[in-house]
């Protein structure tokens, strides 16, 4: 098992590299540089030539990438074309915002999605089932910026109740937010488990273990659930990728000063050194996100669990 | 039936529609003319010469002198929609209302300037002369200090000056001191300095927010954050970029004149439209300089709460033809495109009523806003479909769609207007919605580029930022204009020291311009600028980047 | 000769009849997936009106008429530039099934051929499949969007590519989990014994037994890929103007959302019903092609 995360460890080293390569050459084909995107009136002919030369603009994109690269390896995230200001300063800066606004809408979908999930699978074809089903694929539906609107007309506006943004009053100013984001999550991650308990209720082992006579309530929660969790966890684990990754709308809506916006505003800025910087950040994150997810995956698993073991008692004979 | 149906529609909405037109020109097919004037919709615009309009209430009054006012201890500023990147003048990135606006309250200038009468303040500068506008000698004050402590002394210019050369390629702050050759300390608060050629503008470049005096030391210990350091009304003590600003007041400010009166305040970038407006009725915020017209209507129908003041200053939006494209080079396909839009409705569709159609003005001027070069004899291109028509047929245009490339929302509005006008004669056309960069990149490019950009030329109130515009390589020259006599007065015309002849060459620049016919213009944007009421001391003008927040109040009882 | 080998056609496309036959009598017993299905009939019937609603009539601007609320005249009311809301609305049906569609197909191909291959192979093949796949999922959606749409520029067939890409791995983690759950079972164990090609045994006994949350996946995710179309246009990366597409209707006008609500709520509601359509569709093909329900 250590093994293995070891070894997923290592595999950073390649996603690095490839997701630096791509986010650095397709940044570096878009149209306009971040010259372009500082234009002003006072930027005189003389001025910009000196700019070109002085972010090597009048050099070939693999010596650009080949200078991000050696300055990467070193640790250095390198400072932004357009601001000068430290990369890794800027995303570590945001990065508690965004990791804050993650788990928060993380827990708050899962606690309200999880027993909705199991309850409609409970009770199959009824009223609440059909309840659950009918508000969770609504709230898969809802656009998240026009539902953050609404939020925010609704709490801050109408009722007054939670600032409409910004993050300076602490965690009335994360609930909006965080429920926004939290809404499809939840959606998804109810419907995930309905139909998984579905799934699982209908496996002959529960129809013994009920035939056994053991309560129905022990029945889905030592064996459905355990069970059922594995497609659950897949889809809360790339939720919080996703989320972590920074959703660049909620942020923009609620003023969330987050890694996402930074991000985005680093494209329109065509910012090549931090939109890279932040989004190999961001692959680092994600990847042990998935990590964490694969690790449980394995706990809850038995199946799974046994293939790493037997994996790794075959390397050791092997050598 | 559309046509029926729009029919019905002109004779049903023709009265209430009436106020909606303001106008220099046929409002909308088939409609007649409409005489000239101004519109008496819900906020008009200003007319030039007035730049700063009085809403309801007078944001720019100073504070009442009376002992039992009491003043808010904090006010919570709504950014203008722009990038709010980076607090360091010597940076390019720092190009915006939005920096300048904070560079104001942060760092001091050697001087300032007196929009209405355009006369030259002492600021850091007690007193200044020169005699051939080329070397200049400057007397400064010996009671400044910085925020880090240290004292301002001319060597801190000669700093900025270097620092400028050193760090600061193709920002604002280093195109002012640009034209500096020397510079040396008389003594250590008498400075002078030379310039490479006579310049009559170099006061003006002295007022530019961006040329504050930056401490060098504070710079080489912090690279990222000491050029917050300077010695103006307020300290910087936490900046997030494109996010927000705190500012605490700096209680040691050398100018007792000016009423400090605000003890902090945020200013903050809010991305999305309609929140800013939340934040103003959830009292979140106290004032906003980047609400939308869309939401305006909201803030009027609470005269009560909310002042409304229409701010319009020196930014021309217009459409650049590009010619170094074959048909855009073509005379009178140009004058067919100038002919077949219709400036009021173009700008009514771009921004509502927060737009002023460049017809407005008593001419029809390439020239921008209202300056003291500006021609004002210069007749207005009227919006005339037969005209057009007739153009049309002169013209080499043979049934091709164009392209119309435009980036910010308002742009990308008002082309969509003037696409569905150029229909109407017969032109088709698309739309290519770019970023700002993207557009950039595509204008500049000589070899490509769109065929018309719908844009803004951006310009302060010097004369001589209209070289940028008309200078072959400027910045600003988005249709590749290069007339060899339009290049050679704009070059002379900064080293002329008598105004009567300066002013001649701008005259004639002009007319040159305006029958060469690259450039048509549409509109001037007027930013609603909307706080509580009981605010004041708000210093607006008609240079987009100078508005003064020093002074700024909110009245709380 | 050519008599049998015609039989095992024509019974081979009987069967297949009857298998889609079940499908649809399983369909139609769910109520919601019929009303899902009616929802998207409705869909479909605006995408065959909007054939007769030429271009012109849609961008034609009327300065009288901004801004004017629901009426006999405007169903849906009229935009800021005194558009018809609900001939650009019926319009936009097309931009809005492209995208969701364009968008699905194209992460689809990619991601359940990887998705599968890595899941039935596994080893090195899956190694590398799967890191790829992180690799491009690691990219946050939005972003990879946003700087694709700037590098491609912006149009219809960008957007989709965009909103496809991003989509990619989702589908391929699916249907890489949905093959690992079956690859041992005993009826695949019993085709390789059999000696069948792996080819052969991904897509006739892994794909088909694994397809039940792959097809949930798919048909909840054209609603999400509309939506995500929906948000790059609200940032401003979406199909050029003055195209109706729904997702963008609502981003040029949600500064509107006090002043006029109708400009945001009808294709708001537009693409919610669209969305909830699919998802309805998709939960109740998901019933019938369970292969447990089925036993029942």
């Amino acid at each position: 098992m250590i093994r293995y995360i070891l070894i997923r460890f290592l595999w950073l080293i390649p996603i690095i590299i490839c997701v630096s390569l791509i986010v650095f050459s397709l940044m570096e084909l878009a149209p306009g540089n971040a010259i372009d995107a500082m234009l002003s009136e006072d930027l005189t002919p003389e001025a910009r030539q000196e700019l070109i030369r002085r972010f090597n603009l009048d050099r070939p994109m693999i010596y650009r990438y080949g200078v991000y690269m050696f300055n990467l390896v070193q640790g250095d995230l390198g400072v932004s074309d357009v601001t000068g200001l430290s990369v890794w300063r800027e995303f570590i800066v945001r990065l508690p915002n965004t990791l804050v606004l993650s788990f928060t809408a993380l827990i708050i979908g899962a606690a309200i999605a999880i027993p909705l999930g199991i309850i409609a699978a409970m009770k199959a074809g009824s009223l609440v089932d059909n309840a659950v089903t009918v508000v969770s694929l609504v709230g898969v539906s809802i656009p998240v910026f026009w539902l953050g609107l609404l939020l925010i007309l609704a709490f801050s506006l109408h009722f007054g109740w939670l600032p409409s943004g910004g993050y300076e009053h602490g965690i009335r100013s994360l609930l909006l937010p965080a429920l926004c984001s939290s809404f499809a999550l939840m959606a998804n991650a109810a419907r995930q488990t309905r139909s998984n308990m579905l799934e699982v209720f209908k496996a002959d082992y529960l129809r013994t273990a009920r035939a056994k006579g053991v309560p129905e309530r022990v029945v889905i929660r030592k064996h459905a659930l355990g069970n059922a969790w594995i497609p659950i966890i897949t889809a809360i684990g790339s939720s919080l990728s996703v989320q972590l990754a920074g959703s660049v709308v909620v942020e923009s809506v609620f003023a969330w000063p987050g890694i996402g916006r930074l991000a985005a505003d680093a494209v329109t800025a065509r910012d090549v050194t931090l939109t890279t910087g932040v989004v190999i950040m961001t692959s680092i994150l994600y990847v042990l996100v998935q990590l964490i997810v694969d690790v449980l995956y394995a706990f809850v698993d038995p199946r799974v669990k046994a293939q790493y073991l037997s994996a790794s008692k075959k390397r050791r004979r092997a050598a | 039936m559309r046509k029926i149906r729009k029919a019905l529609a002109l004779a049903l909405c023709l009265g209430m529609t009436l106020a909606l037109l303001a106008a220099c020109g046929p409002a909308d097919t088939g409609t007649g003319t409409a005489p000239g004037g101004a519109g008496t919709s819900t906020a008009p615009p200003q007319q030039p010469g007035a730049p700063v309009g009085t809403g309801d209430g007078d944001l720019t009054e100073a504070a009442p002198d009376e002992p039992d006012v009491v003043f808010a201890e904090h006010i919570d500023v709504i950014l203008p929609n722009e990038n709010f990147a980076v607090l360091n003048p010597l940076s390019p990135a720092a190009n915006s209302t939005a920096t300048d606006m904070v560079f104001i309250l942060i760092h001091d200038r050697l001087l300032e300037r007196n929009p209405d009468t355009g006369e030259y303040l002492p600021a850091l500068a007690r007193d200044w002369n020169t005699e051939d506008y080329q070397t200049f000698v400057f007397n400064l004050r010996e009671d400044v200090f910085f925020h880090n402590g240290d004292q301002f002394t001319a060597q801190d210019v000669i700093n900025t000056v270097e620092l400028a050369r050193e760090i600061g390629a193709g920002s604002q702050g280093a195109a002012q001191w640009a034209p500096i050759e020397t510079n040396r300390a008389i003594d250590e608060f008498t400075i002078e300095i030379v310039l490479g050629a006579v310049n009559v503008d170099f006061y003006f470049n002295l007022t530019i927010p961006a040329a504050g005096i930056l401490n060098r030391r504070a710079i080489e210990e912090d690279s990222e954050n000491g050029t917050w350091i300077g010695t103006g009304a307020f300290i910087v003590t936490e900046f997030l970029s494109n996010d927000l600003t705190r500012l605490a007041r700096n209680d040691n400010y050398w100018n007792t004149d000016r009423n400090i009166l605000t003890p902090t305040m945020t200013i903050r970038f809010v991305p999305e439209m309609g929140v800013r407006a939340v934040r103003l009725q959830s009292g979140d915020s106290q004032i906003s300089f980047g609400t939308g017209s869309e939401d305006i209507p909201l803030f009027q129908a609470d005269p009560e709460y909310f002042n409304i003041v229409p701010h319009t200053f020196n930014s021309l939006t217009g459409i650049s033809f590009n010619m170094n494209d074959p048909l855009m080079a073509d005379y009178y396909f140009r004058k067919a495109v100038m002919h077949a839009a219709n400036r009021v409705d173009i700008a009514y569709f771009a921004a509502g009523d927060w737009a002023m159609p460049a017809c407005n003005l008593p001419d029809g001027s390439i020239w921008g806003f209202q300056t003291e070069f500006r021609n004002n004899n210069i007749p207005i291109i009227e919006f005339d479909q037969e005209l057009a028509r007739d153009y049309l047929m002169r013209s080499s245009y043979n049934g091709e769609t164009i392209q119309i490339a435009a980036a910010i929302a308002t742009a990308i509005n008002g082309a969509q207007a003037l696409q569905e006008q150029l229909r109407q004669v017969g032109i088709s056309a698309y739309i290519q919605e770019m970023d700002t960069p993207g557009l950039n990149a595509y204008m500049l490019d000589p070899q490509g580029g769109s065929q018309i950009v719908f844009h803004s030329l951006a310009m302060n109130l010097s004369s001589s930022s209209y070289r940028l515009a008309f200078y072959p390589g400027g910045p600003q020259n988005r249709m590749h204009y290069d007339n060899p006599e339009v290049s050679r007065m704009l070059v002379e015309a900064a080293t002329m020291t008598d105004t009567n002849a300066r002013r001649d060459h701008f005259l004639r620049i002009q007319e040159i311009v305006f029958a060469d016919a690259p450039f048509f213009n549409m509109y001037h944007r007027v930013n609603p600028v909307v706080a509580v009421n009981g605010l004041g001391g708000v210093g607006l003008t008609a240079e987009n980047r100078q508005i003064d927040l020093r002074e700024i109040f909110l009245i709380v009882d | 000769m050519s008599n049998t080998k015609a039989n095992a056609l024509v019974s081979k496309k009987f069967k297949k009849r009857s298998q889609a036959g079940e499908i649809f009598h399983h369909l139609s017993k769910n109520k919601g997936a019929m009303a899902g299905f009616i929802i998207l009939s409705l869909l479909v019937l605006a995408f065959l009106i909007s054939l007769f609603i030429s271009m012109d009539s849609i961008t034609a601007m009327n300065a009288r008429m901004r801004f004017t609320g629901p009426s006999g005249q405007h169903w849906f009311g009229t935009d800021g530039f005194g558009r018809d809301l609900f001939l650009r609305v019926i319009y936009g049906s097309r931009y809005t099934l492209a995208i969701g569609l364009g968008a699905v197909t194209f992460g689809a191909i990619f991601g359940i051929t990887f998705g599968s291959l890595a899941g039935y192979y596994g080893g090195k093949l899956e190694e590398i499949i799967m890191r790829a796949s992180d690799v491009l999922a690691s990219i946050p959606g939005i972003l990879l969007g946003m700087v694709i749409v700037t590098v491609l520029g912006q149009s219809l067939q960008n957007l989709i590519i965009a909103v496809g890409v991003q989509a990619t791995p989702i589908y391929l983690r699916m249907a890489r989990a949905s093959t690992l759950t079956v690859r041992n079972h005993e009826f695949v164990e019993a085709a390789r014994a059999v000696g069948l090609p792996h080819f052969r045994i991904i897509f006739t006994q892994v794909l088909p037994n694994g397809l039940s949350p792959i097809i949930v996946t798919l048909t909840a995710s054209l609603g999400i890929a509309i939506i995500v179309g929906a948000s790059l246009s609200f940032l401003g990366f979406g199909v050029p103007v003055p195209a109706p597409e729904w997702g963008a209707i609502i981003a040029d006008n949600r500064a509107y959302a006090r002043s006029a609500p109708w400009l945001m709520s009808f294709p708001g509601f537009f693409i919610m019903s669209t969305v909830l359509a699919f998802n309805l569709l998709g939960d109740g093909l998901r019933d019938a092609l369970d292969p447990k329900l089925k036993m029942r």
